[in-house]
């Protein structure tokens, strides 16, 4: 069975200017935006941490915005990971799910730290950049 | 004066309005839809500016809203890189400057004060907003979250800069709200978590707006208060504010006495489009229709992809808004009202919404505008279309934009111009690219039917079905002083010269065209525009298509506000992607591949479309060299690039020619 680890090995190219220690935060929960907030009781997340060589997947603690070092946080709805996982093309589906509302991001670095840190790759494969209304 | 012909006709839109104490001459609003990036970084107001509101000021339009400054010493709700400032008196004498422009022009002059809030704090390390929510895009600041005396402060510079801006001149004064700045922040319950008295509750979320709008009423009662506010923020899926709440705060802003709220649709961050080339015209008019029925007493402006001068008088007539606020379509014709007015609308070049202009925006450059090659450069006598002190013959070879938009340039400055055409009509590849767009092809073909109408117009000379070659050039010679190639581009297929089976490939070209066609099982080779549109094009008709990049991502030529548009075609189509990947060979029924492991792949094909590389159609500049006195190229003839690029070119040359 496909494991988030496959899918970030698979796509490892996306991940190659990550500098170590960067990470992405993942915290499931329905409706994704009840998330959103400084502080509240920890619930199970998924970090994407980048190590000395790769990209490796960590269980963690999601306790709120206050505490998060992540440099961005990705909140599904439940099940919206697994449903990515499923798919044939999990980090297509994920865009998919991001355009959709079922997945928010939040952004917690600026772009030029963002940019310093290697996420440019991976946020270009994820459309983000060119989101907005002004298009 | 007597009324111009075109205003019996639009006579919704010609009757005179009032805003306040103040008489407008017709009811059309010049927005201030996104700021020019024209000034300098620390908020000055450059020449470059100036001769651009002297343009603005010569609209026509009866109420004229400069762009948004800053109000902040410190900068927090600058936004922009080289936006405008107004934290100061040393600002006011360009701004009086633009009042003066404005006023001259018989117009109501208006001075939008402009604090990005969450979007803002460009040139610092922190944004400020009503708590530390966030952004959902990777282009902005870190956020803090506003103190009480932070927000009185921020009220009160908010009241010296619209002092400021009525000791300049104007008349009035608009604060935006929309988009997800400052006030759009307070007023949204995804943004605004505060738990004082500023947070929770709608009329809590709403009292910055209230307060806000009462200093400047009060400070400045006999002066016209303009707020812009979302109709829809378009951030449902964040826990944004339900389109019922927005309406619930607009009536708070009414019944504080706005003189006229802006509806607007959308947030920066909003995942849906809002006036795209994809958005039908008119699509968001029942907003403004609601803001009408909701307010009844409160003027109310709107314009969001509304960019049709008829369709605007008719909303009018019905009394679905009180003003059509309109900005992007006269970027991109400045002429617009006028040629309304004049009964000339055929004459108009239409925004056809690219959003060059926000697309160089967001990258902190100047904007500029596709179908206004003058735009941003009014300052400069180098742009201006004066005439020629030489008359000349010329010969422009090619139909495209590049050679349509030189040739009508060249025609108003005097000079005799024929344009040769390989095909039967204007357009070019444009023709093509606009019959297989999923966008809107009208947008595309107005710019064909632009140049059709003004080169009869400007007695343009056209012969169509005529090939440019040595032979014909010889069969002219001397009959010319001047010949332009703007042939255009093609696909190399010298590219695929050493490729097995190269005899089977089909130039995307000629597929666009409707010389070719194409079937079931479809590879398209190369994830440019050109192969994209195709790619797309034919799935929707049905095909299987796959497209193939030799590069990390397809729509790499694609302007940045629409490559998220071709990439969501291509995922919504099902159209199976395959980059870092060159073609290897093609076998009868098939494509085979190979990734930049060496992989192969075989994909079943009974088309194999060649997109890309594209090369100039540049042999004609060798051959024709000893044949005429003056040889110029413009547009994808110099170097395969896009329509931008074409109209550009061909303007720059016609005015100098």
């Amino acid at each position: 069975m496909t494991t988030w680890q496959d899918v970030l090995a698979q796509h490892a190219h996306l991940f190659a200017e990550v500098q170590p220690g960067a990470s992405i935060a993942l915290a499931p929960g329905s409706p994704p935006r009840a998330q959103v907030k400084q502080v509240r009781d920890p619930v199970p997340m998924q970090l994407w941490l980048r190590g000395p060589d790769r990209m490796a997947v960590v269980d963690g603690e999601y306790r709120g915005l206050k505490s998060l070092v992540s440099d961005v946080l990705f909140l599904p709805e439940a099940g919206a990971l697994e449903t990515a996982l499923a798919h044939e093309a999990p980090l297509s589906e994920l865009k998919r799910e991001l355009r959709d509302g079922r997945m928010l991001v939040m952004v917690m670095r600026s772009r030029s730290e963002l940019r310093e840190r290697g996420w440019s790759e991976f946020f270009e494969a994820l459309g983000l950049p060119f989101q907005g209304t002004c298009r | 004066m007597s009324a111009r012909p075109g205003e019996a006709k639009l006579p919704h839109l010609f009757k005179p309005g009032r805003i306040g104490r103040y008489a407008a001459p017709n009811l059309v609003k010049y927005g201030a839809c996104c700021v020019s990036n024209y000034n300098t970084r620390d908020g000055f107001i450059t020449p470059r500016e100036l001769a651009r509101t002297r343009v603005i000021a010569g609209t026509g339009c009866g109420i004229i809203t400069n762009q948004g400054a800053y109000p902040d010493p410190k900068g927090e709700g600058k936004s922009y890189f080289r936006q405008v400032a107004l934290y100061d008196d040393k600002f006011l004498p360009q701004f009086e400057t633009i009042a003066r422009y404005i006023h001259d022009a018989g117009a109501v002059a208006i001075q939008q004060i402009l604090h990005a809030g969450r979007y803002g704090g460009i040139d610092l390390g922190y944004c400020v907003q009503p708590s530390v929510v966030p952004q959902t895009l990777p282009h902005f600041r870190p956020p803090r979250e506003m103190s009480k005396d932070d927000i009185r402060r921020c009220i009160g510079e908010h009241v010296d800069a619209a002092r400021r801006a009525i000791k300049a001149g104007f008349d009035g004064v608009e604060v935006t709200s929309f988009m997800g700045y400052l006030l759009a922040s307070f007023n949204s319950k995804f943004t605004n978590q505060r738990s004082d008295e500023y947070g929770g509750t709608i009329e809590n979320r709403g009292r910055f707006m209230r307060e806000l709008i009462d200093a400047i009423k009060q400070a400045l009662p006999e002066h016209p208060f303009i707020v812009r506010l979302n109709g829809a923020e378009l951030m449902d899926q964040w826990g944004g504010n339900t389109e019922d709440e927005c309406f619930e705060l607009m009536r708070q802003a009414a019944g504080c006495g706005v003189d006229m709220i802006s509806v607007t649709v959308g947030w920066q961050e909003a995942p849906e489009s809002s006036i795209g080339r994809d958005v039908p015209p008119g699509y968001w008019n029942r907003l403004a229709i609601r803001a009408k029925q909701e307010c009844p007493n409160t003027l109310i402006a709107y314009g969001n992809r509304l960019p049709d001068p008829v369709m605007a008088n008719d909303c009018l007539g019905r009394g679905e808004f009180d003003y059509w606020e309109v900005c992007r379509p006269m970027l991109a014709d400045p002429e617009l009202v006028h040629k309304a007015a004049e009964d000339r609308l055929d004459e108009v070049r239409r925004c056809i919404g690219s959003l060059n202009c926000l697309s160089r925006v967001f990258r902190d450059l100047p904007y500029s505008c596709t179908m206004n090659p003058a735009l941003g450069h009014e300052v400069e006598p180098e742009y201006a279309i004066t005439p020629a002190a030489v008359k000349k013959k010329v010969l422009v070879i090619g139909a495209g934009p590049a050679g349509m938009e030189f040739a009508t340039t060249a025609a108003k400055r005097g000079h005799d111009v024929t344009v040769i055409e390989r095909g039967s009509r204007i357009g070019g590849n444009l023709l093509g690219y606009a019959t297989h767009d999923l966008a809107r092809p009208d947008d595309l073909l107005s710019v064909v039917r632009h140049y059709e109408v003004m080169a009869k117009k400007l007695g343009v000379k056209l012969q169509f079905n005529t090939e440019a070659n040595p032979k014909f050039m010889r069969s002219v010679l001397h009959q010319y002083d001047v010949c332009v190639v703007a042939a255009g581009a093609r696909v190399d297929l010298g590219a695929y010269a050493h490729v097995e089976g190269r005899e089977r490939l089909v130039d995307a070209l000629d597929v666009a065209s409707g010389k070719a066609k194409a079937g079931a099982r479809v590879v398209v080779l190369g994830g440019n525009k050109v192969g994209l549109v195709i790619a797309e094009s034919l799935r929707k008709a049905g095909a299987e298509v796959a497209l193939v990049e030799s590069g990390k991502r397809i729509a790499e030529d694609v302007m940045p506000t629409f490559k998220w548009r071709h990439t969501s075609w291509v995922e919504e189509l099902g159209i199976r992607t395959l980059t870092l990947t060159r073609l290897v060979r093609i076998t009868p029924d098939a494509v085979v591949v190979a990734d930049a492991k060496g992989a192969e792949t075989t994909i079943p094909a009974d088309t194999v479309i060649a997109a890309g590389p594209r090369r100039s159609n540049q042999e004609l500049f060798a051959e024709f060299e000893w044949m005429v006195d003056e040889l110029h190229g413009c547009g994808d003839a110099l170097m395969p690039r896009g329509m931008d690029a074409a109209i550009h070119e061909g303007y720059r040359l016609g005015v100098r020619i």
